[in-house]
């Protein structure tokens, strides 16, 4: 049994998220200058936390450090100074530190690293701030009258008059402070007011604050803008506030737990319906009944399923930050582009999403997107462009890595590959897709350049392991200075699938029915070998690969003379196949599991396999591998 | 414990007032029908808060505001104002009234007010 | 010294232990699936409550003929650690009491049969000497 969260897990929980908020708020701040009183606020929150959590857990130096952060913000909050990209890079850096040691904080007592030369900096970054002399900054001052007051148009016309004696009044919202009309939406909204002062905020601040019946009063720095588009934002930013989420955090395996008991309950119901209705003969009654149960558990099962289900966007945000650092570092422009971060994956693996992704930009920035003058030659725009894009397809989750770089060189590749020996001189034609897919056999780096990112040519073999390892596939494609798109196609942990169960050596598959396309009795004739053994079938003068499922899945070259099913499957538009098997069943709605990882180790190999289920009668089938057996295929033919 | 001077020319409003800062405990040191008697009184007594009624016969609340603050520039006054009144509290405030109520007013809105001062 | 309890369990004539902490729970009758390319030593594969487990057959890994199945064998499903899985035995018998001191050491004279790696403990249980099997043991197979 789990122990109970320890107070360091909770402040290990809670500080990573507050991290993982500032560092987004810093880059946000970056790329766009949105630096408004709500945002100095929140990082000085951020910081004022980290630094009170962390006293209370004894370690000193992770406090000090956050206190000396928590004091630049507070002292820029107080005295409305604009945000330099110089404490964003040091906010940034600080993160980072806290990032890396925090891990071990609880064994070394501390953050591991010398603290100083940070906090130094900080200090002088400090020092700097306050001999900065006050400036005439611009002001949105806004005012709520207490309820009932009344006369609230010449109320703001005293503010107003007040406001004038510190500072240049620019506008004012409403426009017109005279009338019941203007008394009335005052009332409701306040009223604001656009002022140029050199007084310090908190100096007005508590200037408004003495006018009576002033219920609610704010002065904030601003660039300026439209006062009432100002208030529309400002709204905005209150409804984002409100619907930010909430998280608990969860111990996994209760959710396991969770979702293998609602699992069993689909089974038992369907068990259930079928008994019933086998004793009782059709009664419309007793099928409503099973009707509404049926929803109601699927209900429950979406619902947990969907606990267990994170918005990719955790991945994908924090490559923000490596692009940023990254093309700082070599002199790049690049933009960063999310689409579909939404789309939702199982925690399980997300977490194993990390380092392929993290390998593949690496390589979009090193090599692929050209330096600005290269791009500029070549009449690109001088800002390169990754586009991360996931979306769910099928059972399983796409996520595309698009680069507008060089592209990769076909001709490198190839010959590396045939000097590595993986593939020979032969007179077949080798398509460029199979080309590309060849960086992925180990020891493939064209450039011999190593700097702190790339290390020794990261190996895209890693990233072939690593979503192997997920049951994934890797495509490459690419176009030369055009660009390269690599596509990650993983399934879905706990998908639900639809499919047909077939037999096959008497043990049971389940093929996904939209790779389905024909079904149809063999016929002897149809079927063809070629000099490496390889089956074919001609079907409509077309030819397709043929895999004999009984002597794929038995890993041997077993071959009966039964008259077999064929089916032809689409993996995808350019992908089609046939297997054949021994009998087809019929239609099923099933939830898709991983193979437990001692089971793998009872087999030889799992090849053509993406999962098993449990099916309502409590024998158990095994999703083919559909995508899988397309790959198979290919890399066959290019050998 | 903090004194009060009402100024108003009808008994009921200085009545009620009169009241309702009793009930806050404040003491009512003296009450004015105008703003002459109001500027006389003041400068023997003293008070803290002085509510200054607008319309006045003899002397009104504006001219005696002025005065007040020709002796004291901090004097607590609050101008009590009646809708279409707002060009002489306009001027009130730009003369250094502390701020000012409308009439018909609750307790609860006086007091806010007053307390606010403090 | 504190005595620890391991469960006792045949197959044919040998004699085996292993420690409860390891053991989730004991089922007699199971339906075993088949899954595809298995080694030999697998069985094939259960349900149970929603997950799935292999089941590896006792007499193959411990060498034992008769590799019949019978209907009424006993699984011991055991989990250690990310490892779950069952293993199939023809009898469970009872839980023994054993301090640390009172293994033997694998030798000549203790009168074995089968083969034993030198470091396994074994038992000395009325007539029969027990194999007491390491969870890791079957990490190795």
């Amino acid at each position: 049994m789990k122990k109970e969260e320890s107070l360091f897990d909770i402040f290990l929980y809670e500080t990573t998220h507050l991290l993982d908020e500032m560092e987004t708020k810093l880059l946000e701040a970056e790329s766009n200058k949105r630096t408004n009183k709500e945002w100095i606020d929140n990082v000085f929150r951020i910081m004022h936390t980290i630094k009170g959590s962390s006293a209370m857990l004894n370690f000193k130096k992770l406090s000090e450090l956050s206190h000396g952060l928590e004091d630049v913000y507070s002292f820029i909050r107080d005295n409305n100074i604009e945000l330099t990209s110089e404490i964003i890079d040091i906010s940034l850096e600080v993160v980072s530190f806290i990032k890396n040691e925090i891990e071990t904080l609880e064994e070394n007592g501390d953050l591991g690293k010398d603290i100083t030369p940070l906090k130094n900096r900080i200090k002088l970054i400090f020092e700097n701030l306050k001999n900065f002399k006050g400036k005439k900054s611009n002001y949105k001052v806004k005012i709520k009258f207490k309820k009932d007051c009344m006369m609230e148009d010449i109320r703001a016309l005293d503010a107003k008059n007040k406001l004038e004696k510190i500072s240049k009044v620019l506008e004012t919202f409403p426009t017109i402070l005279k009338g019941p009309d203007s008394c009335k939406e005052i009332s409701e909204k306040g009223v604001s007011f656009l002022v140029n002062s050199d007084f310090k905020e908190s100096e007005i601040n508590n200037m408004l604050k003495k006018i009576l019946f002033v219920e609610k009063s704010s002065v904030t720095p601003y660039e300026f803008k439209d006062l009432k588009k100002v208030e529309e934002e400002e709204e905005e930013e209150i409804e984002d506030i409100k619907d930010r989420k909430h998280y608990i955090s969860v111990d996994v395996n209760k959710l396991d737990n969770l979702l293998n008991t609602v699992i069993e309950l689909v089974t038992s119901r369907a068990v259930l319906e079928d008994r019933v209705l086998k004793e009782f003969n059709k009664s419309e009654e007793i099928e409503n009944l099973f009707y509404n149960l049926n929803e109601r558990i699927k209900e429950l099962q979406e619902n947990v399923m969907e606990i267990r289900m994170l918005p990719i966007n955790r991945v994908f945000s924090s490559m923000k930050r490596l692009v940023r650092d990254m093309s700082k570092n070599e002199n790049k422009k690049i933009e960063l582009k999310f689409v579909g971060e939404e789309t939702e994956v199982d925690k399980n693996i997300i977490e194993d999403l990390y380092n392929p992704i993290m390998h593949i930009i690496r390589n979009a920035v090193d090599h692929g997107i050209e330096s600005r003058e290269t791009r500029e030659n070549l009449g690109k725009s001088s800002v390169g462009t990754i586009i991360l894009k996931a979306k769910t397809e099928g059972g399983n989750i796409i996520i595309s890595i698009c680069d507008d770089g060089k592209g990769l060189d076909r001709k490198a590749i190839l010959n590396k590959a045939i000097d590595k020996g993986y593939i020979k001189k032969s007179n077949r034609e080798i398509t460029d897709k199979e080309i590309y897919s060849l960086i992925m056999k180990p020891g493939f780096s064209t450039t011999e350049t190593i700097n702190e990112y790339s290390g020794r040519g990261v190996g895209m073999d890693i990233v072939y392991e690593d979503v192997k390892k997920l049951g994934g596939v890797v495509k490459i494609d690419s176009k030369e200075n055009t660009g390269t798109t690599i596509d990650l196609i993983i399934p879905l942990t706990l998908s639900i699938v639809s499919g047909i169960k077939i037999i096959s050596n008497n043990i049971s598959y389940i093929v996904p029915i939209n790779s389905m396309k024909l079904i149809f009795k063999e016929k002897r004739e149809d079927i063809v070998k070629d000099t490496n053994g390889n089956m074919f079938i001609v079907i409509d003068n077309i030819n397709y690969p043929l895999i004999n499922l009984n002597s794929y899945y038995a890993d041997s070259n077993y071959i009966d003379n039964r008259n077999k099913i064929i089916m032809l499957i689409e993996a995808s538009e350019e992908e089609k196949f046939a297997i054949a098997f021994d009998e087809i069943g019929g239609e099923y709605q099933v939830v898709v599991k991983t193979f437990p990882k001692y089971l793998k180790k009872c087999t030889k190999s799992l090849r053509g396999l993406s999962g098993c289920t449990t099916m309502g009668d409590g024998t158990i089938s095994y999703i083919v591998d559909v995508t899988g057996l397309a790959l198979e295929l290919n890399k066959k033919v290019s050998e | 414990m903090k004194t009060v001077m009402i100024v108003d020319d009808a008994l009921f409003m200085r009545k009620t007032i009169k009241k309702m800062f009793e009930r806050a405990g404040y003491e009512v040191v003296a009450e004015a029908e105008n703003g002459k008697e109001a500027l006389d009184k003041y400068m023997t007594k003293k008070p803290d808060v002085i509510t200054m009624d607008i319309a006045m016969p003899v002397m009104d609340g504006l001219l005696s505001l002025k005065e007040i603050l020709k002796i004291d520039e901090t004097a607590n006054v609050l101008m009590v104002s009646a809708i279409g009144q707002e060009e002489l509290v306009g001027e009130a405030l730009a003369c250094g009234a502390k701020g000012f109520i409308v009439k018909p007013f609750t307790e609860e809105l006086l007091m806010s007010a007053v307390d606010q001062l403090f | 010294m504190v005595k620890k309890s391991y469960m006792l369990f045949s197959i044919k004539d040998r004699y085996y232990a292993v420690n409860v902490d390891y053991i989730q729970e004991i089922i007699n009758s199971v339906k075993i699936l088949d899954i595809p390319r298995k080694k030999d030593y697998c069985e094939g594969i259960i349900s149970l409550r929603g997950e799935i487990l292999p089941i590896i057959n006792g007499r193959k890994i411990f060498n034992i003929e008769k590799p019949n199945l019978k209907d009424d064998e006993t699984v011991i499903i055991l989990k250690n650690k990310e490892d779950y899985f069952g293993l199939l035995v023809e009898k469970v018998i009872d839980v023994l009491k054993i301090r640390e001191d009172e293994f033997l050491e694998a030798n000549a004279k203790n009168n074995i049969q089968g083969i034993i790696k030198s470091n396994e403990k074994l038992y000395k249980f009325k007539n029969y000497t027990v194999i007491v099997l390491d969870i890791n043991f079957f990490d190795k197979i």
